[in-house]
């Protein structure tokens, strides 16, 4: 199973944060990024996604969008294009962080289960937030 | 019962609005009129999501906004107000739901708008009902967080209105 990555935030914030991804992980295929701007509108944003979904290989129908937060347009846009669309397999993830990326990309190769993918990806993201007081680190 | 904040913006909620406005105003209540997004649950139920809890919240069609706003007990109340256009801030306006200063958020490019600044595009028929608010006694307040400039966006419609002018 393939699975593609669609990382849609405010600003420059996407491509931030996939140039650090890659270069922690390695370049990656099929892994897109989409920066809204002051100019963009729900309807802008959304004509963005369909010009990235060409740049993703065709036969892949799975596809995990990031989202920096909940609520905004990134979310809402992404969230009215993929609705009712039956030909692809998606989820949106809000408040993208760099670990739930980096293991997006380290076991998307592997996964069988879309819905497990999502777990993994889900529980990791949650997992780091760590704070060092908490651990008496500091 | 106070107005505390009127705006426009075609987003309706989304980052500026919950991040930028509501930590910095005190709201109550907060009446979004939009004939769109009244009927589309999947819009509705994300910004409901997306404000604080502690926010009352109504997500209606304009023409039921003014009916809920007529009716709703706003005594000691901060209200906020959320339109996509300068037509529906008139139509409230019109309805008496009046703040002497109407705050521009932002409206987008979409095909046969012009971009008149970095936020702000507009087409022959958001200048109208922007004319038709000034008329009121309404500012135009531009600007997409509390922390921006102030524009007086009428200047800058009247300033594109001439050059579309001249070019006829």
């Amino acid at each position: 199973m393939s699975i593609a990555i669609l990382l849609i935030c405010h600003r420059q914030m996407a491509t931030y944060l996939k140039d650090t991804a890659v270069n922690l992980s390695g370049v990656q295929k099929n892994f897109e990024t989409i920066g809204v701007l002051p100019i963009d509108g729900i309807e802008s944003t959304m004509d963005k996604i369909t010009l990235s979904l060409t740049k993703i290989d065709s036969h892949i129908k799975n596809i995990l969008v990031f989202v920096d937060i909940f609520g905004g347009t990134p979310c809402n846009a992404a969230a009215k294009f993929f609705r009712g669309k039956t030909n692809i397999t998606t989820d949106i993830i809000t408040g993208v962080n760099l670990p739930m990326i980096l293991i997006a990309i380290a076991i998307r190769g592997n996964a069988k289960n879309f819905g497990e993918f999502l777990g993994s990806v889900k529980e990791e993201a949650k997992k780091n937030i760590i704070s060092l007081k908490d651990l008496n680190l500091l | 019962m106070s107005i505390v904040l009127f705006r426009i913006d075609d987003r309706l909620i989304h980052g500026q609005v919950v991040e930028g406005w509501l930590n910095y105003i005190d709201v109550d209540i907060l009446l979004l009129a939009n004939d769109t997004v009244a009927n589309d649950v999947m819009q509705r139920t994300l910004m409901e999501m997306a404000i604080p809890q502690e926010i009352e919240i109504f997500i209606d069609s304009v023409n039921n906004i003014i009916k809920v706003y007529s009716k709703l007990d706003l005594k000691n109340k901060n209200i906020m107000i959320l339109v996509a256009s300068p037509k529906d801030a008139y139509r409230l306006v019109d309805a008496g739901i009046y703040l002497p200063s109407i705050n521009v958020g932002g409206i987008h490019f979409s095909s046969g708008k012009a971009q008149i600044l970095e936020f702000i595009s507009v087409d022959e028929n958001d200048c109208k009902y922007f004319h038709l608010l000034s008329d009121k006694g309404v500012k135009l307040d531009g600007r997409p967080l509390p922390s921006s400039e102030k524009i007086d966006i009428l200047k800058d419609v009247c300033r594109y209105e001439s050059i579309k002018g001249s070019e006829k």
